[in-house]
């Protein structure tokens, strides 16, 4: 009875683990940001950004220029919306690494787009090794883990350079 | 009344006023006297209370409560709001602290950052337009009717983990009252400003740095009665240390400047130095 009970716990928890993956957009992020000099200016942008809905925990750090946020399972927020509460701030936002849930699609041949929850889509620019190769299934949910370009134009699909692939079971 | 009694209920209003409120913003560089290009993000607010002395024969005191507004992260408003504890007869004309006006003015002004750029990560180089506008709270200065005036200044600087820098200038023009009139105000700023690598800690640890402040200003003659005043016009030079130390939502910051040249003939010009403590506070 104590088995059966401890493996129904279990499988509720990773279950709520899975499905709150499944639902999140942007896991992890960290954007390099120029512009920052003192504390004042870390202090105005970690809270711009902590109050933003779906935002975990932010880290700013000066000697570093870089801003570490973690965001929770059910928000909707954008590498963009991010990026522009940077500007808002006064400062540059550089190139970012990012941690991304989503679903891969392949369009016009042989490009490969990560679609989100949200209108932010990605093209995903692989790095010594080809997408389908890492992905087995396009159905399937993975997380991406990526950089960005230090310069980015205001495209509808932001590149994003992939460190690894991961499917989501579940 | 003492100068104490006078001080104490106004910076314990100031006081109960920063600690009244609870939400956060960016403030500005550091310098006290000198032109810098201070920028708040946007919807951000920030406030400073400053205790302010001028000497000629004897010290002027003054308070001045200054607001910080950011319309968008290029474009601020200002307010700055004179309390004059004790005055001097004869005050020398000039701008105390280039970004917050003079004696007995109540100053409005509007910042605009209008070219910026990031040369690498923790620098900035970036150039601001001021343009403000002031109304006297006393009738007479120097026994001269006041009026008000408008003021336009222009700075460009750079801002980095290790190194300060701004050079600006600006022009500000009193206008006439009662056949009255005091004398115009140019002036040049230089700032440079050095954070010691013992300082240069990550947030949110303390954060300190020195500045070198210098202030050129030519003033033009006073008219009374229609009459220029002789003798009342000249060039003074002023340099001097300030220090700035920020920690989480406070900043702490004061200066002397000392005149280095002056060519006043007039004795009420003359100043033996500026002094200034300044108290911030990030909303």
């Amino acid at each position: 009875m104590k088995y059966l009970l401890s493996t129904l716990v279990s499988a509720v928890f990773l279950f709520g683990i899975f499905s709150s993956q499944t639902e999140a957009q942007i896991i992890e992020l960290r954007q390099t940001v120029y512009g920052m000099d003192c504390a004042p200016c870390a202090h105005g942008l970690a809270n711009r950004i902590s109050n933003m809905e779906g935002v975990e925990s932010v880290s700013v750090s000066l000697n570093n220029s870089l801003l570490e946020v973690t965001f929770n399972a059910e928000n909707d927020l954008t590498l963009r919306e991010i990026q522009k509460s940077v500007e808002d701030s006064g400062f540059q936002p550089k190139e970012a690494e990012l941690k991304i849930t989503g679903f891969i699609k392949k369009e016009n041949g042989n490009t490969f787009v990560l679609e989100t929850q949200t209108d932010e889509e990605y093209i995903l620019i692989p790095n010594d090794q080809e997408i389908e190769a890492l992905v087995n299934d396009l159905t399937q949910q993975v997380v991406v883990t990526g950089k960005t370009n230090e310069e980015e134009e205001e495209e509808s699909e932001i590149p994003l350079i992939i460190e690894s692939i991961e499917n989501i079971k579940g | 009344m003492t100068l104490w009694r006078k001080i104490f209920p106004i910076l314990l209003v100031t006081g109960l006023n920063l600690l009244s409120t609870g939400a956060f913003a960016q403030g500005g560089h550091g310098p006290v006297f000198t032109l810098a290009t201070p920028t708040l993000g946007q919807g951000e607010l920030s406030f400073d209370a400053m205790v302010m002395s001028v000497r000629q024969d004897q010290n002027a005191w003054m308070i001045r409560q200054n607001w910080h507004y950011g319309i968008t992260e290029d474009i601020q408003f200002n307010l700055s709001i004179p309390t004059p504890l004790r005055k001097t007869a004869q005050p020398p004309q000039g701008r105390l602290g280039t970004l917050m006006g003079t004696y007995g003015d109540f100053e409005a002004s509007g910042l605009f950052r209008f070219f910026k750029t990031y040369p690498g990560g923790g620098k900035r180089f970036e150039s601001t337009l001021l343009v403000s506008g002031t109304m006297p709270t006393e009738k007479r200065r120097r026994g001269i009717q006041v009026g008000p005036s408008v003021n336009g200044a222009v700075v460009s600087g750079y801002a980095s983990r290790t190194i300060y820098g701004w050079l600006g200038g600006g022009y500000q023009y009193y206008g006439s009252s009662g056949g009255d009139q005091l004398g115009d105000i140019t002036y040049l700023t230089a700032v440079f400003g050095y954070r010691p690598p013992i300082f240069q800690h990550d947030y949110p640890k303390p954060d300190w740095r020195i500045f070198i402040e210098c202030v050129t200003e030519w003033v033009g003659n006073d008219y009374l009665d229609n009459h220029r005043v002789d003798g009342t016009e000249g060039r003074r030079t002023l340099i001097g240390p300030t220090l700035l130390g920020l920690y989480g939502k406070w900043g702490l910051s004061g200066g002397i400047l000392f005149p280095l040249d002056s060519d006043f003939r007039a004795n009420n010009q003359q100043e033996d130095y500026r002094l200034s403590l300044v108290i911030s506070y990030w909303f």
